[in-house]
């Protein structure tokens, strides 16, 4: 399966990634300290107060120089620097911690598509142009119509406000506390996912629709194979193929959606970090926020393509 | 004699293209679903101009009824927060949605077209350097560039198309790379090129208009796409700004108050769904219109 | 407050304590009649994490909620807000001339790790606040500034472990030679002018007042609050553990040497982004409170409204004024430095008055706050700038600049611009992230088309630019504001105007300043509160004759208490802290 072609096409991409996330840091680090305002300014400095603190940290040297010693830092000794704001706190444990949270919420995010997707997608085209298939595939064009963070505000209003008592907070998310456990994760992972999964319902439903058809499902089923395993062996693996094939967008766009989702539902993670610490202008964490996800769209990326080589032997790089 | 060869042939592939085009407004036509997303949206641009004109309210006026206050006779969307009127709103906030969302494609069409065409009509070092270029940006998440694109530049409208552009702009380039490469090897582009035709004229007056209509789809999709995109920066801060109503930026006020004064929230929340879905269907109806091989 | 103004503040303590019963409006809970629960944990959210513990830097309104809890000074506020004697066993003696304060210190104060407070740890902790507000460029280093040597001491630019090598040889650069131990109990500082404001400032929450174990410090002089095991102090709670931008745990020190001895045993703390999702998780159960840790005024109105429409949940609500005033703020002074330009300046003469007074009486204050905050969050500013229930309060309604008339309003802009050229273009900058002040710029923007046919831009500005760029003079008109650090008018009015200050080109939003204002000013610092007081009385009377500002709102926080806890509330500047608190079976 791996190939030494294999082995080769995967050497160059992480080569890639490195050099796009190196691209990347570089354009938000001089970016970033274009933008107005600064996190050490306050109403309470006076006199030369304000240009000592600057110094102290390092941000009164040109820009060049401050870039050299944070590219020195961050390849020799793996350290993204310090918080502007909250004082002492490294910047590479946090945010490695964060992208653990990210990715735990992403990924199951990603399950709950894919699986709940495929659901949808499935039993529509199996109940073609039945009331069943007229629900969910309504379902599915408001999933993607809706802004994701409307649609997590009204389960967060049903499910910890109105029903509070009924599932006392136990088995979906709890707001605020955040130890991790995978029963926290089911709104936000779902607010997260619904609207991909909406879409790859849709794409699911139409090669079903497509496959079902088709000669080779006849004689199955002329054969006197039961529809179920008709439908399990044949139809659903050439279904997958399309999610396949837009399994990276997909993971971009959950990528993408997590900063959103983060933010309304409070989730320690990436989106969340980023999102404050713009406003705070804490440069150097939004550089290592940035740095992340630019490692992680790539090693995503670079996982999804793997896939194919996995799915269809066919392929090889 | 080669000339007229080449006429006749130039002859013989232009009236595909011709029956191509009315063969897809027949089954455009044929869809429910597109027509009446059509028919939605030629209304919702008739808002939008209208909105121009007259709304029964100023959109920033406030305080016209108690804050909160749900749909009554004199307020038929209710007020918000400030006590502002919602429907006066939601209609200055379709303008805000068609100028970002047709906005941003115009953009993406000016930016993306040109540069697939010459990526994948010269090929070589150049469509190696446009590739790159392209998976640079894939590799880079978009709402976080944009949030720092709007944060560098300002608030503004223009800025927010100008970010959502910079950050989308690479679906169409790859696009329409992926259909030159695929129509330059074709008869009439090779008996144009015979004929000595220049590169410009090749590309944009043969090769284009044979990938319009994947082009066309894939601006239709990006409309909503942008839309969506724009609410997701009103909820981060960095959508348009105080008092101009965008729909997202509404949404976002909705939903800070969705447990005390839930009307807030629905009329933008079903004003975005329902001009999403109408481009969506659109989308798709042009699709499996413009498509030899549509999917039924 | 400014560390420069600091010098002028007058006197405040012993002398002043009647007045400061006028802030004596603290909120709480009342106790419930049950028993005290087995599991003592208290738990609230704050909306961002601290910037830092160490009383020497610490500046943020999180850093000393939480601090508070975990230093002492020589004295301290009480609840009510009266300065009483903390790790000093009596208040001090002053000699005559009020230039030498004795104090005595306890015996039986410890550090929570055991070792034992002498003299020796006060003259430590205060010589490394002095010595580190020059190398860092702390905010309230100047706490210190009457001691003899503190210029020395100040000026001192090491930093890090050199720094500690320095103090811990007692090196003459970092010392100042006004502070002397005579014996382990004793602590003499030598000030170098009366400065009766002095008490007051030492007695400031978690500030550079604070005692700090120098046997903890030394081991990581920069970082050592941020680490369980290093971050020592004096307080009844000391910190267990942190995840930064997470949360943070605490632990009640056994055996504490004041009182009350604490009841809760343990503090859980979570950082959450948003004030929405905080309450609802409050309402949830899963927090005893909301609002402490400095985040009572990040509440929104909707959310206020709706639990006091709420039966069950009115009692658990309490509101309480903080010390904290909003207004709009012209720019006064067109020069080469301050870009804002606008019509509004001083320069502009009766025109450009009559154009501020158009201004200020075209804006319905009354209806704002209704507006805005649903007259919950924030009350009209009707008394002048400074706050209600602080000192140098006028009194209610006895501000003209807070009425409103839009008839007047009206024909001053006819005279004071007759074309209308002077009032195009006008832009107003606000900071967008706080929701208030977004919801009055909208606000304004209102009634200033609606009560003038003035059309005014909005412009939204980052906060962490908008206080550059309005200290530089950037905008024509902007929003202003001002959160007291002590009950004194100097901290008002040296904070905001006059050339003292650094107006009109430095450090000031307006840049307004007059001879008369600088010279009343001076006269008035220089006073002992008493005889101080009509003569800031009469600097509120310039300002208010020279239409300097439009008084918008006095703001409210919002406190969210179980009705199982009792002890739990706050005063105008402060929480209540966690060492009153108990948790009550339920």
């Amino acid at each position: 399966m791996f190939t030494r072609g294999t082995l080769i096409y995967i050497g160059q991409r992480v080569v890639l990634i490195a050099f796009t996330v190196l691209a990347v840091s570089s354009i938000v680090f001089l970016g970033i300290h274009r933008l107005p305002g600064d996190a050490l300014f306050n109403e309470h400095l006076h006199g030369d107060q304000y240009a000592l603190l600057l110094h102290h940290y390092n941000l009164d040297k040109p820009l060049l120089i401050q870039y050299r010693d944070f590219v020195v830092a961050v390849v020799t000794r793996g350290d993204l620097g310090e918080s502007l704001v909250n004082r002492g706190v490294k910047i590479t444990p946090l945010v490695l911690r964060e992208l653990g949270v990210s990715v735990e919420v992403g990924g199951f995010a990603l399950v709950f598509t894919i699986g709940l997707g495929m659901l949808f997608g499935v039993v529509a085209a199996i109940r073609q142009n039945t009331w069943v298939d007229y629900v969910l595939s309504a379902t599915s064009v408001i999933g993607y119509s809706v802004p994701n963070f409307v649609l997590g505000s009204i389960l967060i209003l049903v499910f910890a406000k109105w029903l509070e008592t009924v599932t006392n907070g136990s088995f979906f998310y709890v707001l605020g506390g955040w130890t991790g456990g995978i029963g926290q994760l089911w709104l936000p992972a779902f607010a997260l996912g619904f609207p991909y999964a909406s879409i790859v319902a849709r794409l699911t439903r139409a090669s079903m629709l497509e496959v079902i058809r088709q000669d080779y499902i006849r004689t199955a089923r002329a054969k006197g194979l039961r529809e179920t395993v008709v439908v399990a062996r044949h139809a659903l693996r050439n279904a997958l193929i399309p999610v396949i094939t837009i399994l990276g967008p997909l993971v971009i766009g959950i990528i993408t959606g997590s900063v959103v989702i983060e933010n309304l539902f409070g989730i320690p993670g990436l989106g969340k970090e980023f999102a404050q610490s713009i406003q705070n202008r804490d440069y150097f964490i939004v550089i290592g926020v940035f740095t992340m996800y630019a490692a992680l769209v790539g090693i995503a990326n670079l996982a999804v393509d793997l896939t194919y080589v996995i799915i269809d032997p066919r392929i090889r790089y | 004699m080669a000339t007229a060869a080449v006429a006749r042939i130039a002859e013989v592939s232009a009236p595909v293209q011709a029956s191509l085009w009315s063969d897809a407004w027949r089954r455009l036509r044929r869809n429910r679903l597109a027509l009446m997303a059509s028919i939605y949206l030629v209304l919702l641009v008739g808002v939008a101009i209208l909105a121009i004109f007259y709304t029964p309210y100023r959109m920033s006026a406030t305080g016209l009824a108690p804050d909160y206050a749900g749909p009554s006779l004199a307020h038929w969307l209710g007020v918000d927060n400030l006590g502002r009127d919602q429907l006066s709103r939601i209609m200055i906030g379709s303008q805000i949605s068609l100028i970002v969302g047709v906005g941003t494609q115009i953009l993406v069409l000016a930016v993306g077209v040109p540069i697939g065409l010459l990526a994948g009509y010269y090929r070589g070092w150049l469509d190696s350097v446009v590739t790159f270029i392209i998976n640079v940006f894939y590799g880079i998440p978009d709402l976080l560039v944009a949030l720092i694109l709007v944060f560098l530049l300002g608030p503004s409208l223009a800025n927010i198309i100008i970010a959502i552009v910079v950050t989308r702009w690479m679906d169409m380039a790859r696009l329409v790379r992926g259909q030159t490469l695929a129509l330059r090897e074709r008869e009439f582009v090779e008996a144009g090129r015979a004929s000595g035709a220049k590169p410009i004229k090749m590309l944009f007056g043969h090769i284009m208009p044979n990938a319009l209509g994947p082009i066309i789809v894939q601006a239709t999709f990006g409309v909503p796409s942008a839309i969506l995109f724009e609410a997701f920066l009103s909820f981060l801060g960095a959508g348009v700004q105080a008092p101009t109503p965008s729909w997202g930026s509404m949404a976002k006020d909705g939903v800070d108050a969705i447990q005390f004064a839930p009307h807030m929230v629905i009329a933008p929340s079903i004003a975005l769904s329902l001009t999403l879905m109408a481009f969506n269907f659109l989308g798709d109806g042009l699709r499996d219109a413009l498509d030899p091989r549509s999917r039924r | 407050m400014t560390p420069l103004s600091i010098r002028f503040l007058k006197v405040l303590a012993v002398g002043g304590v009647s007045s400061l019963v006028l802030v004596a409006c603290g909120g709480g809970t009342t106790t419930p009649s049950t028993g005290l629960a087995a599991d003592q944990t208290l738990r609230f959210p704050i909306l961002d994490d601290y910037a830092t513990l160490d009383p020497a830097v610490a500046d943020a309104e999180t850093d000393q909620e939480i601090g508070q809890n975990m230093f002492n000074g020589l004295v301290k506020f009480d609840n009510s807000l009266t300065v009483v004697p903390d790790i000093a066993s009596a208040m001090p003696t002053v000699s005559s001339d009020a230039l030498t304060y004795t104090f005595s210190l306890r015996h039986d104060v410890t550090f929570s790790n055991g070792d034992k407070v002498t003299s020796a740890d006060v003259l430590y902790s205060w010589n490394r606040a002095a010595s580190m507000s020059g190398a860092y460029g702390t905010s309230y280093g100047g706490n210190l500034s009457p001691i003899v040597g503190y210029a020395t001491a100040s000026t001192n630019k090491e930093v890090g472990a050199k720094l500690e090598a320095l103090l811990e040889a007692k090196d003459p650069t970092v010392t100042m030679s006004g502070l002397t131990a005579p014996d382990p109990y004793t602590v003499v500082a030598k000030l170098s002018a009366p400065a009766g404001w002095w008490l007051s400032a030492i007695a400031l929450t978690d500030s550079t007042g604070m005692i700090v174990d120098q046997n903890a410090v030394k081991q990581d002089f920069d970082n050592w609050w941020s680490n369980p095991t290093t971050a020592i102090g004096t307080g009844p709670y000391k910190m267990t553990s942190r995840i930064p931008k997470q949360s943070e745990d605490f632990a009640a020190v056994t055996n504490w040497w004041g009182s009350p001895r604490p009841t809760v045993t343990k503090v859980h703390i979570d950082i959450l982004q948003d004030a929405a999702s905080a309450i609802t998780a409050y309402e949830q159960g899963s927090y005893d409170l909301y609002g402490y840790g400095g985040w009572s005024q990040a509440a929104q109105v909707a959310d206020i409204e709706r639990i006091q429409n709420t039966p069950t949940e009115k009692a658990q609500l309490l509101l309480q004024p903080k010390v904290r005033t909003t207004w709009v703020t012209f720019n006064m002074v067109n020069d080469a430095s301050r870009t804002g330009g606008g019509p509004f300046a001083l320069s502009g003469g009766q025109p450009a008055k009559d154009l501020r007074m158009a201004f200020d009486l075209a804006v319905d204050k009354t209806k704002l706050a209704q507006v805005v905050c649903g007259n919950i969050l924030c009350t009209p500013a009707t008394g002048g700038l400074i706050t209600k229930g602080l000192i140098g309060y006028l009194g209610d309604n006895a501000d003209p600049l807070a009425q409103f008339d839009a008839t007047k309003a009206k024909a001053l802009l006819k005279s004071a611009d007759p074309t209308g050229s002077k009032t195009k273009n006008l832009t107003y900058a606000y900071d967008p992230e706080t929701p208030v002040f977004k919801d009055s710029a909208v606000f304004l923007q209102d009634q200033w088309q609606t009560n003038l046919g003035v059309h005014v831009n909005l412009i939204a500005v980052s906060h962490h630019a908008f206080i550059l760029a309005r200290l530089a003079g950037k905008y024509s008109i902007s929003r202003d504001g001002w959160q007291a650090d002590y009950n004194h008018p100097q901290d008002w009015f040296s904070g905001l105007y006059g050339s003292a200050l650094g107006c009109p080109d430095s450090g000031c939003t307006s840049g307004y300043s007059t001879p008369a204002f600088d010279a009343l000013l001076k006269k008035a610092n220089a006073e002992p509160l008493d005889q101080a007081l009509p003569d800031y009385k009469a600097l509120s009377q310039m300002l208010i004759s020279d239409v300097v500002y439009i008084p918008l709102f006095y703001s409210v926080g919002a406190f969210l208490i179980k009705p199982y806890v009792s002890g739990a509330g706050s005063n105008n500047f402060v929480d209540y802290p966690w060492n009153g608190i108990q948790i009550h079976s339920h």
